[in-house]
């Protein structure tokens, strides 16, 4: 189970309180300076300087090194920073670096094949990360973030600077994960979208929770609220 | 196993280039040696071609690694002020000190190269962000601050002292003793083989500051770490060599064109190819003027403008 107490990052997140259980879906949403990615980067162990507790399976996230986060939590973010000029199965294998200690180099080969296969990208894995279309960056990072094991992955609007038919391939990339019982939480301006994975939906306004929403009130409250703190 | 194979040529090519200059630069030797040559060989050609591998192999990891962990091209082991400082170190010692209180040089250049770090640590720390932008701001701050120190020390000094000065910051190697070789050749390999061991995290600074987090690297630690070992390699090779400029900023950019693979392997051949590359321009300098020894700093000087500027042109196509 994730839960966060009181979270306060600088004064853009405001004593923020909620609880995911394990296998669910939660989609945050919220207007652009809200405070989602922020929420997400603190959950990622990105920023550490965040007054309040995160726990992750009752382990404070302040007692733990980053390795032993990244192998409870992972982040995809919005946008690659910097041109990568790694293959993508060298991102890959990185992407076990969490592990590296106890995993011999053929072992992190073959969970790199293997993963490669499963989520049906292994006709990239010789191609250089910046030579793929943004619909395949977001795979490769998606791959990244499953390799490294985490039950829960932070996706940080995944599909946010793609055309339809990517978004698409991505919904049904993320949809699969859920299948495969991972903890989703899914930042995402995208109504359908938020519509067809979500379980929960948090509204974020000004760094607080404005509203949480349950699935089974989401088609009656969801357009309300995405009216309200979204589009307003 | 392909990869062992090419390493191995490798380390036998740049051998064979060492041999080649030790035996042939400035004038060639024939056999069977006399007793003078194999004084020469021994005093004065062997630590003068050992020193310069060793100190161009540093200068390129230093490189490397800076190139890797400020994630700029144009980093080099001098940008953060450590060969200043080092200087700064030497220049302080020859006009104020090396009268009253002689100490090997070595000291007084690595005393340099560590205040530019702590320098720098400090001002990050003060400003509370490590992020690659603030220390490579502050060393480049920090190098023209201790340029300006050298220039008003050297205005004090007489004039063999600053004609001692000049020639020094023009960077050249002496043969003299053999001791500061074999403490650089030890301590380069260990750096060497450290970072190899340590080669993942520094791919994992490939992906950016924040992906690398998430995968689990403690980037501002690390940054620190990498930081502080190169730059003490880089002040222990000013300290035998002088400020030599180039090797540090061409080589990792080579070896990244050449060569597949991670900084396992980068590291390896930037080792190697800088040091054939300081020993192939350590044997021009003693050639060209011969029997004058032109500055080894000056001859890289020289071929690194034209390389750096072929390598901006080629990255910006």
């Amino acid at each position: 189970m994730l839960q966060v107490n009181n979270l306060t990052y600088r004064k853009i997140i405001k004593k923020i309180s909620f609880k995911i259980e394990k296998k669910s879906c939660v989609s945050v949403i919220g207007k652009n300076g809200s405070g989602k990615s922020t929420l997400l980067k603190c959950i990622a162990g990105i920023f550490r300087d965040y007054e309040g507790k995160i726990e992750i399976d009752g382990k404070d996230l302040k007692t733990l090194s980053m390795r032993e986060i990244a192998s409870l939590v992972s982040y995809v973010p919005q946008l690659i920073e910097k041109r990568i000029e790694l293959k993508v199965r060298e991102f890959l294998e990185l992407s076990l670096f969490p592990y590296s200690v106890k995993l011999k180099n053929e072992e992190i080969k073959e969970k790199v094949v293997a993963t490669a296969d499963m989520l049906g990208i292994e006709g990239l894995l010789e191609r250089r990360v910046c030579n793929l279309s943004g619909g395949e960056v977001q795979k490769v990072l998606i791959s990244g973030a499953v390799l490294q094991g985490a039950d829960f992955i932070l996706l940080d609007e995944p599909t946010s600077h793609l055309d339809i038919f990517r978004k698409k391939e991505i919904l049904d990339f993320v949809l699969n994960l859920k299948g495969q019982g991972k903890t989703l939480v899914f930042v995402s301006h995208n109504l359908e979208e938020i519509r067809e994975l979500s379980d929960r939906v948090l509204v974020l306004s000004e760094g607080e929770i404005v509203r949480e929403i349950e699935k089974t009130d989401i088609d009656i409250l969801f357009e309300k609220a995405f009216q309200e703190f979204v589009y307003a | 196993m392909r990869s062992f194979s090419v390493r191995f040529v490798f380390f036998i090519l740049a051998l064979a280039v060492f041999i080649g200059a030790v035996f042939y630069f400035p004038e060639r030797f024939t056999f069977p040696l006399s007793e003078t040559e194999v004084f020469i060989l021994k005093s004065i050609r062997i630590p003068l071609f050992l020193a310069a591998f060793f100190v161009g192999g540093s200068l390129s990891i230093s490189g490397l690694v800076f190139q890797t962990v400020f994630d700029n091209p144009l980093a080099t082991p001098y940008t953060l002020g450590v060969a200043s400082g080092a200087s700064l170190g030497v220049v302080v010692y020859t006009v104020f000190i090396s009268k009253v209180l002689p100490v090997p040089i070595i000291f007084v250049s690595l005393a340099g190269g560590l205040l530019s770090v702590m320098v720098i640590f400090f001002i990050a720390k003060a400003v509370k962000f490590y992020s690659s932008n603030t220390i490579l701001l502050a060393g480049v701050a920090l190098n023209f601050f201790f340029g300006s120190l050298i220039l008003f020390f050297q205005y004090f000094a007489n004039q063999y002292n600053t004609f001692e000065i000049y020639r020094w910051l023009l960077g050249g190697i002496k043969p003299e003793k053999y001791l500061p070789v074999l403490i650089l050749a030890f301590v380069s390999l260990i750096v060497l083989f450290g970072l190899v061991a340590l080669s993942k995290k520094l791919d994992l600074f490939l992906l950016g500051d924040t992906i690398a987090k998430t995968k689990g690297l403690d980037v501002e630690k690390y940054r620190i770490v990498f930081i502080t070992v190169v730059s003490l390699l880089t002040a222990l090779c000013v300290s035998i060599a002088g400020p030599i400029a180039f090797v540090g900023i061409i080589v990792p950019h080579m070896v990244t064109r050449i060569f597949d693979g991670l900084h396992k392997s980068r590291l390896v051949y930037s080792f190697l190819l800088g040091g054939i590359s300081l020993v192939v321009c350590q044997a021009l300098s003693l050639k060209i003027l011969y029997p004058s020894i032109l500055p080894i700093g000056v001859i890289t000087a020289i071929i690194g403008t034209p390389v750096f500027i072929y390598i901006l042109i080629l990255k910006n196509r």
